[in-house]
């Protein structure tokens, strides 16, 4: 079976991969946590992670943040470099600065909540192969950014199974729903939301066996490693992990959705396009 | 036959066939991702992918925080796709109450980064200061922050109190308070 993408599906992924990014970055925006609108943080952890003592040691972290010029530059340079990715969707350059862009602000963000959450790790990751502009060097990469893809998800059952045991304690799901929504559960006692919690935690078995359904899922991503024939349905396995850690863990993961691309089979994508806009 | 057939298809040989250069580019990620996930250590875009790994304690005992602005304005950010913000604005505070408050100024990556890590590897010594918090830093903490919520909530923030509470689940899923601790109290005018 032949799974390299045409041109046409190329530029069509490039739109909606840009579109997304570009989507939750306005979000962003509008939650002012954008570096034109941070002011200048004076706290910031760089943790064991060489790249960002690297980032945090060069001075730039400052030097975006310190100044409206630079954070405002930062912003408008981001988001108007997204919005040509998907006006022209093989201006490999525009797509270069997008990636390099959305990269510097997921340091500088991680790095100034002090944490570093992983949500925008598919972010930082799959700009990459549409900076190759040629295409059977971008299919190589497009290819291999699915098998990480499948590899995460696998990694991350395997970090549970085999590593630190969370698979293995049958109420992880009770007391992972417990900790992660007290502060929902007791800021707003009287939601539709809240008393659905309230009735899952005086039913612990059913949070129970969810969160063994979603380890599990996690773990047969590792099919995709060894055949793409089942993409079709490994597709929803992200999506479900996802949205089940948004109701039941309160994290909003939907910027990783966007390695879910990746996943998506080809047989959904048009082949050509016959509409110049398109290609 | 078979398995060359299996070989000449993967995605290996593919890629080594298309350009030597990109398939080794191409295993060394997949060795430095695997690699880190094995020795535990995430070198960005090399990530770690532990969330939710490790066993939790069996307690029915958890900690709320209850952030007060302008003497009698509670501050919640009810939905969980508004995490960006909520990050923002309680990841450093967090930070900040455990560290000049809990820790009573004792900032445990500085200490491990100097006391420990640094002392086995002396060449980085100069490097590090640039790596963890300054005294001048924690500082100006407070001001950045009123200024930056007085943003998120579209007024003048003044004044901004903390409360700790020590929740417990009853039987029912509902929560009770068991006790309340101030932590925190920053006043624009003492700055």
């Amino acid at each position: 079976m032949n799974y390299e993408l045409t041109t046409s599906q190329r530029s069509l992924l490039t739109r909606m991969i840009a579109g997304y990014i570009l989507f939750f970055y306005l979000l962003r925006l509008y939650f002012g946590v954008t570096p034109s609108q941070l002011g200048h943080p004076p706290l910031f952890a760089v943790e064991m992670d060489i790249t960002y003592w690297i980032f945090q040691g060069s001075g730039m972290a400052d030097w975006l943040l310190a100044n409206p010029v630079q954070s405002i530059s930062f912003d408008l340079l981001l988001i108007s470099s997204g919005a040509y990715v998907i006006w022209k969707p093989k201006q490999t350059i525009a797509i270069l600065i997008f990636a390099s862009l959305i990269g510097l602000y997921v340091l500088l963000f991680n790095s100034r909540i002090t944490h570093h959450t992983h949500a925008m790790c598919g972010v930082v990751l799959i700009l990459w192969p549409f900076a190759f502009r040629n295409q059977e060097y971008f299919n190589r990469l497009w290819e291999g950014l699915r098998y990480l893809t499948c590899f995460i998800y696998f990694m991350s059952f395997y970090w549970k199974a085999f590593i630190g045991d969370s698979f293995y304690q049958f109420n992880h799901g009770l007391l992972s729903v417990q900790g992660n929504l007290a502060e929902y559960i007791y800021h707003n006692p009287d939601t539709i939301l809240t008393g659905f919690y309230q009735w899952m935690i005086a039913h612990p078995i059913l949070l129970n066996i969810g969160n063994t359904v979603i380890f599990l899922l996690e773990g047969m991503m590792v099919l995709g490693l060894f055949t793409r024939k089942l993409d079709h349905l490994l597709f929803w396995i992200p999506v479900l992990v996802h949205v089940a850690g948004y109701f039941f863990s309160d994290v909003f993961f939907m910027e990783m959705l966007v390695l879910d691309f990746t996943l998506l089979p080809l047989a959904w994508l048009p082949k050509h396009s016959h509409n110049q806009l398109l290609t | 036959m078979q398995r060359t057939r299996i070989w000449k298809n993967s995605y290996w040989y593919r890629t080594y066939k298309t350009n030597r250069l990109l398939f080794v580019f191409v295993v060394l990620f997949f060795v430095c991702s695997l690699g880190s996930n094995l020795i535990k250590l995430e070198t960005t875009p090399f990530f770690v992918w532990r969330m939710y790994s490790t066993k939790l304690p069996e307690t029915n005992q958890y900690t709320v925080q209850e952030i007060w602005y302008n003497q009698n304005k509670l501050l919640v950010v009810p939905n969980t796709w508004q995490e960006p913000r909520k990050l923002m604005i309680f990841d450093p505070l967090q930070l900040y109450i455990h560290t000049q408050k809990d820790q009573k100024g004792s900032y445990a990556f500085r200490n491990y980064l100097v006391d420990d890590w640094g002392q086995r590897h002396p060449a980085f010594q100069s490097v590090l200061p640039r790596l963890y918090i300054q005294s001048e830093e924690w500082s100006r903490f407070p001001d950045w922050f009123l200024s930056y919520l007085s943003k998120q909530v579209g007024e003048d923030v003044k004044e901004l109190q903390v409360l700790r509470k020590l929740v417990q689940y009853q039987q029912d899923g509902s929560l009770q308070v068991i006790r309340t601790d101030s932590v925190l109290h920053i006043n624009r005018a003492a700055l």
